[in-house]
């Protein structure tokens, strides 16, 4: 039987990415997918998403466009027509991802693996054919799956998951988001933008957990502005059909009635059926353990991406692919280093975040003084009409080194890589002040809270007040 | 103006004592540098403040500005028009742009607190810094 030097399992953003490093290292690698290429990510997350999520914003703009100096009579928008965007647009990109590996002679199998022991797995196809697949090296790239909550099963009629919420018919009157989290504010954020009347609900008193304390704040205050009804640290507790919806009551007693209901609570590690545990793989909560190589407890199996229960990100997880296919192929000091995470929200404004918040250096005990910029203050955000949110910066106070960058803001998610770069490079302050910020940009904020860290923004008013 | 029962604090937040509790606003000055208010986000009725702690932000296109509170106590009530009409803090800041009222545990917190004539003196002093 031929024997590939890398087989991966799963071929989204994790497997995808190692497929292609690998063949352009000279392996001969075998991808398995049991779906789609691009996984959760390509199919059913970031991008379909982002498409809805543009057409959401754009919508807003629409309507806002008389204080633009413009007429836009009576827009509407019609979800079908949003829908068959999304699709398309995946179709395409699914499209470029199979012609990848053709270029790159990746063979993809499409098919669900069996890992039978290392360097063996074996596939049912989608034809329903058994087949050994063999690798001298074996990457488990899986992903995650939506996580379900006992009380409200979905039944894609009146509860959805992130991903049945993307095929929806109709805008909904109203809509319970229920666990918040990234992908619930980011719903809110579209179907606010469509019309539906939003509620949010979750355990714990943070939309989206881990964000800097300053954002959070902020991050409220624009669904407030909203008008969405919050319910932060007031879990469900049941739920019932009603002739218009759902009923759901919450542990304080309150009644939310809407007329559809979009749990996001979670994901969970999709490594059920791996075969995981007959080969010894050392696993926790469903999630496959790593070291820094990538490298699982048994020799010859790598995992990377959600699957591994780190941070579920589709960046993450091709870097960690990348990580463990040059480390799989001999260069043994390939490591991931998680000092530089990026994280882009889409959420209007936009927050994106890299490197430690106040909060976890107060919790390290590591010093730091910070500075913040609001858009506002800054002719481009003006001339736009984008005057919300602000940049924090925050620095070591023993190095003046950059030590973390926090957005909300508009075009958050493209600021964001300047910041990763400096975090990365363990930048100074000065050094990121002595490097020229075009105008007229949104890229000055950036520079202004570094300046505002040793108090030296130029454009920052407090109207002393 | 009934300008015996009104006190500003120096973060230009004024209170009144009257019959319900502690009505507090923003003061003119602040409603003129700040220019006009598009958005205001109240307190939740209910909600405790605390003396020198934020209660209410207020936003225009130049500035968002979290407020401080001059006292401590209960909030009683909240201005429900400013949801609609934000800009009622530019038009009518110490009457129809009133933001909260507060059940205060102690009346005598506003006593230290300058009246509007002091006020007055106070800003045209920091403008001139």
């Amino acid at each position: 039987m031929f024997l590939y030097d890398i087989v991966i399992l799963g071929a989204g953003p994790g497997g995808y990415v190692a497929a292609i490093r690998a063949a352009q290292l000279g392996a001969k690698v075998c991808i398995i997918e049991k779906e789609h290429v691009g996984g959760t990510c390509l199919n059913w997350g970031c991008i379909p998403t982002k498409a809805m999520y543009r057409s959401a914003t754009l919508f807003e703009q629409m309507r806002k466009a008389e204080s633009f100096g413009l007429s836009c009579k009576e827009p509407a928008a019609h979800l079908d027509r949003i829908v068959a965007r999304n699709q398309q647009i995946v179709n395409d990109l699914r499209q470029g991802v199979e012609r990848l590996f053709r270029r790159h002679k990746v063979n993809l199998v499409f098919g669900t693996g069996l890992v039978k022991e290392p360097g063996e797995v074996e596939v049912v196809t989608r034809e329903g054919e058994k087949e050994r697949v063999r690798g001298r090296q074996l990457i488990i790239a899986t992903g995650s799956e939506p996580m379900a909550l006992a009380i409200l099963p979905w039944d894609h009629e009146r509860v959805f998951n992130t991903r049945s919420v993307l095929e929806l018919k109709r805008i909904p009157k109203s809509l319970f988001i229920i666990g918040g989290g990234v992908s619930g504010c980011e719903f809110a954020l579209v179907f606010d933008a469509l019309g539906s009347e939003i509620h949010m609900a979750k355990r714990s008193k943070d939309p989206i957990k881990g964000l800097d304390r300053d954002l959070t704040k902020e991050l409220v205050r624009v669904f407030k502005k909203r008008r969405f009804r919050l319910h932060f640290g007031d879990p469900p507790v049941a739920a019932v059909q009603t002739a218009g919806g759902i009923e759901v009551a919450l542990q304080s007693g309150a009644k939310v009635e809407t007329e559809m209901v979009l749990v996001t609570v979670g994901r969970v590690p999709a490594s059920a059926g791996l075969g995981c545990e007959g080969i010894g793989l050392h696993m926790e909560g469903g999630a496959v353990q790593v070291n820094e190589h990538c490298q699982t407890n048994v020799p010859g199996i790598y995992a990377i991406g959600d699957v591994t229960g780190r941070h579920l990100l589709a960046h993450y997880a091709s870097h960690q692919g990348l990580v463990a296919v040059e480390h799989a192929l001999g260069n043994r000091s390939a490591a991931v280093d998680e000092h530089a995470v990026p994280a882009a929200i889409f959420t209007s404004p936009e927050i994106a975040t890299v490197g430690l918040t106040s909060q976890e250096c107060e919790g390290r005990g590591i010093g730091y003084r910070h500075g913040i910029f609001p858009f506002r203050a800054l002719g481009k955000a003006q001339a736009i009409g984008e005057i919300e949110g602000f940049v924090k910066a925050i620095a070591a106070t023993e190095s003046d080194r950059i030590i973390g960058m926090h957005i909300i803001g508009p075009d958050a998610s493209t600021l964001l890589a300047e910041c990763t770069l400096a975090v990365n490079r363990r930048v100074t302050l000065a050094e990121f002040a002595g490097t020229i910020h075009a105008h007229p940009t949104l890229a000055e904020a950036l520079w202004e809270a570094v300046e505002d860290v040793r108090g030296r923004s130029i454009h920052k008013l407090d109207f002393g007040l | 103006m009934d300008g015996d029962t009104l006190k500003i604090s120096q973060d230009h937040v004024w209170v009144r004592l009257d019959a319900e509790g502690v009505r507090l606003g923003l003061s003119d000055f602040a409603a003129e540098a700040l220019g006009k208010i598009i958005y205001v986000d109240l307190p939740e009725v209910g909600a405790e403040v605390n003396r020198g702690g934020p209660f209410a932000t207020v936003e225009s296109g130049k500035a968002q500005v979290e407020l401080t509170s001059p006292v401590s106590g209960r909030v009683a009530r909240v201005n429900d028009r400013l949801a609609e009409e934000p800009d009622l803090v530019n038009q009518d800041c110490f009457g129809k742009g009133w933001l909260a009222l507060v059940a205060v545990k102690d009346p005598t917190e506003i006593e230290g607190l300058m009246t509007k004539a002091e006020y007055d003196l106070f800003v045209a002093g920091a403008a001139e810094e």
